[in-house]
């Protein structure tokens, strides 16, 4: 691929992998528990309560054992991602409270309904590639809630899964339920399908459930995806090159907790970065300098040859309109350029407070406006068309020409939901804007889209799954 | 020779843009001594709708519209000549086209008649850059049923109303339907200058002069 955005050179690539080496050797972080921390302390660490200073050759160790990229599954066992150098997937948003009702507008909170919607829908978009739940469920009990999440989507798509454990436990239950879908554990851990999610807090806090559940899928060999979010100018530096270096450091914590753990466990060298609005006080979930910085991250990380993560197709605007098809564009086709591995959020609206499918099928599109930019231009004998143009000559016409009909499916875009009508057929056909076909799309999934059924041999271990767990915790 | 699977062949031959098997085929018609309105109708005109509905359906687009069009002009080619000994006409009229006086755009004006003839009408293409005076006299000296002419530039369009007004003045507006082709066109500008029509697009165009010429043509079909 030829077209590309880079957001630091290699000098600069070096001074801010350096700073985060020198963040965690000279301030360190606090990791909150226990058997971690003996582990950093076993490995070489300075340990005093909770805090782990440690030493660059530490972090380069695990650096080392750490995969440098790795494939990912569908839950048929088919390949579906390589998380390696610039290759590209995109994912939904999750975790909201809320979500906004694509068929009545209501933002309301969400139910487990949305997120099978949401994850039926995510299946039937051909520019997403992995499912996270689409919100989290508030009409399930809160004891199982993971489990209810990600038997939502397991049942309603065959992509890659992200999820976010809510307990250690959890995350051991869903891998079970992982095991289960993908027939065995054997089976999974060849072919992993399911990716967990933890996030550390900002700025190089290391609460002790979330390194549990760092623990419990290191030493399950599932992968994971760590996310600590930083906030330029409230959990780190107000300056881009801090935080990065901050976000960075907090990364090769997270990476270090899991090799340590399980030396060769896969694992990205990721994080979030979402700009603090200094004027509302509120978080933005698509500031320039989110894309920005975060591709500045993830080529440190690439650097490394680890895995990346980013954060796209997201909007603060609290429905879709014009600041929403702005601000999708904006990064999915900003972190696109820039190569990240598995970019997810494609479906935020409103500061991530709301999962909206309106806002997940608006960005598939944009996802397929930017692999069109990024496919780049061929220059060969057959692409020049000098024969053609020879043989077509001045005041001839390309629309009868083999070369033509042999290339233009490849050679151009073809939108699913822009419109390219004579605007007398389209208001003819109802003058419709984004949003409606975007909605009549959406019914269309929901009432006709296919999803293959599990066995039900395994839809009921997924459900034992979930009620013994549920009994052993009551939250 | 079985005939169905004779049509069959020769409608899937175009339609799957086969334009030597296609040809082959048309040749069988002459050698086999085949009722080549038949051919035509069953043959061309079935391939010509599956084409249609493919392009509706979304599975076609222009350039396989334009070279099933010109697949069937060349098979075409091969019965026009047994057609003419017969002393039969096989279309559905007889359209002249042209690009105005000043304007030498011809893309559109291409697509439609390539369109046209693969839909059965017999086309006169004057090219670009087309005095009216030249386009009256070609109307009448060729016989046609129509004319189309087009003009992309708004600083163009004005010659499409002078054409109208030339042939009232020559008394043969009546003669022959006028419809308007170009970006800016619309029903206002249509109505504005007196003539027969316009389209959006190539396939609306043929759909509007097949309405516009039913029962009426000269070539009589």
């Amino acid at each position: 691929m030829s077209i590309r955005f880079q957001a630091l050179d290699e000098q600069k690539v070096e001074r801010i992998l350096d700073a985060a080496k020198e963040i965690l050797e000279g301030c360190g972080c606090n990791v909150m528990h226990p058997r971690a921390l003996k582990l950093f302390r076993d490995a070489g660490a300075t340990i005093e309560g909770d805090r782990a200073k440690i030493p660059r050759k530490l972090v380069e160790r695990c650096i080392e054992s750490a995969p440098k990229g790795f494939w990912i599954y569908d839950r048929n066992g088919n390949r579906a991602m390589h998380l390696s150098g610039k290759n590209s997937y995109y994912g939904t948003s999750t975790a909201s409270p809320k979500t906004r009702d694509p068929f009545t507008g209501a933002i309301r909170e969400t139910r487990i309904g949305d997120i099978e919607l949401g994850a039926r829908v995510a299946d039937a978009l051909s520019n997403i590639d992995y499912v996270m739940p689409m919100g989290t469920a508030q009409d399930v009990p809160a004891a199982a809630e993971e489990l209810y999440e990600f038997r939502a989507v397991v049942t309603n798509t065959t992509k890659p899964v992200v999820f976010i454990g809510y307990t250690p436990d959890g995350v051991r239950a869903v891998h079970g339920m992982a095991a289960a879908v993908a027939g065995g554990e054997e089976q999974l851990h060849k072919r992993p399908f399911a990716i967990s999610y933890p996030e550390p807090i900002s700025p190089l806090v290391f609460p002790g459930d979330v390194v549990e559940k760092m623990l419990v899928a290191a030493e399950l060999g599932m992968p994971q995806v760590p996310g600590s979010t930083v906030q330029p100018g409230t959990t780190a530096p107000v300056t881009l090159a801090g935080a990065v270096s901050q976000l960075v450091a907090e990364g090769l914590v997270s990476l270090s907790i899991v090799q340590l753990a399980n030396p060769g466990a896969p694992c990205f060298l990721s994080g979030n970065l979402n700009i603090f609005d200094m004027d509302t006080t509120l978080m933005s979930i698509a500031a320039p300098e989110m894309s920005l910085g975060i591709a500045a991250q993830a080529e440190v990380a690439r650097a490394l040859g680890l895995p990346t993560w980013g954060l796209a197709g997201s909007t603060d605007s609290k429905l879709l309109d014009a600041q929403a098809g702005i601000e999708s564009t904006f990064s999915i086709l900003t972190q696109g350029l820039a190569g990240l591995n598995m970019i997810h959020d494609v479906g935020y609206i409103d500061m991530a407070m709301v999962c909206s499918p309106e806002m997940l099928v608006l960005g598939d599109e944009v996802i397929g406006m930017t692999r069109r930019l990024l496919k780049g231009i061929d220059v060969n004998d057959d692409t020049l068309a000098t024969a053609t143009i020879k043989a077509i000559g001045p005041g001839g016409n390309y629309l009868k020409s083999k070369h033509t009909l042999a290339n233009y499916r490849s050679e151009l875009w073809f939108p699913s939901l822009l419109t390219r009508k004579h605007a007398n057929r389209w208001l003819k056909e109802g003058a419709s804007d984004m949003g409606e076909r975007i909605r009549t799309k959406i019914a269309e999934i929901a009432a006709s889209h296919a999803v293959p059924a599990l066995p039900a041999t395994v839809i009921e271990r997924l459900d034992e799954t979930i009620t013994s767990h549920q009994r052993r915790h009551v939250r | 020779m079985n005939k169905g699977r004779y049509f069959e062949e020769i409608s899937d031959a175009i339609v799957n843009l086969e334009e030597g098997r296609a040809v082959e085929l048309a040749e069988r018609a002459i050698t086999g001594d085949m009722d080549v309105l038949e051919v035509i109708e069953k043959g061309f005109g079935t391939a010509i709708n599956k084409i249609g509905k493919l392009w509706e359906t979304g599975e076609y687009f222009l350039p396989e519209l334009m070279l099933g069009g010109t697949i069937v002009q060349r098979a075409m080619d091969v019965l026009l000549p047994r057609l003419k000994a017969q002393g039969k006409a096989a279309t559905f009229g007889k359209v002249l086209v042209a690009t105005i006086e000043g304007d030498i755009h011809s893309i559109g004006k291409n697509i439609v008649a390539t369109m046209l003839s693969a839909n059965g009408f017999e086309v006169v293409d004057l090219g670009v850059d087309v005095p009216v005076e030249r386009i009256i006299a070609q109307a009448i000296e060729q016989d046609v049923d129509a004319i189309g002419v087009s003009a992309l530039l708004t600083t163009t369009m004005p010659g499409q109303k002078a054409l109208v007004e030339a042939m009232v003045t020559k008394g043969v507006r009546d003669k022959f339907k006028v419809f308007l082709g170009g970006a800016a066109v619309n029903a206002e500008w249509v109505k504005h200058c007196g003539a027969d029509g316009y389209a959006e697009n190539a396939i609306d165009a043929v759909k509007l002069i097949k309405e516009a010429l039913r029962g009426s043509s000269k070539g009589g079909k």
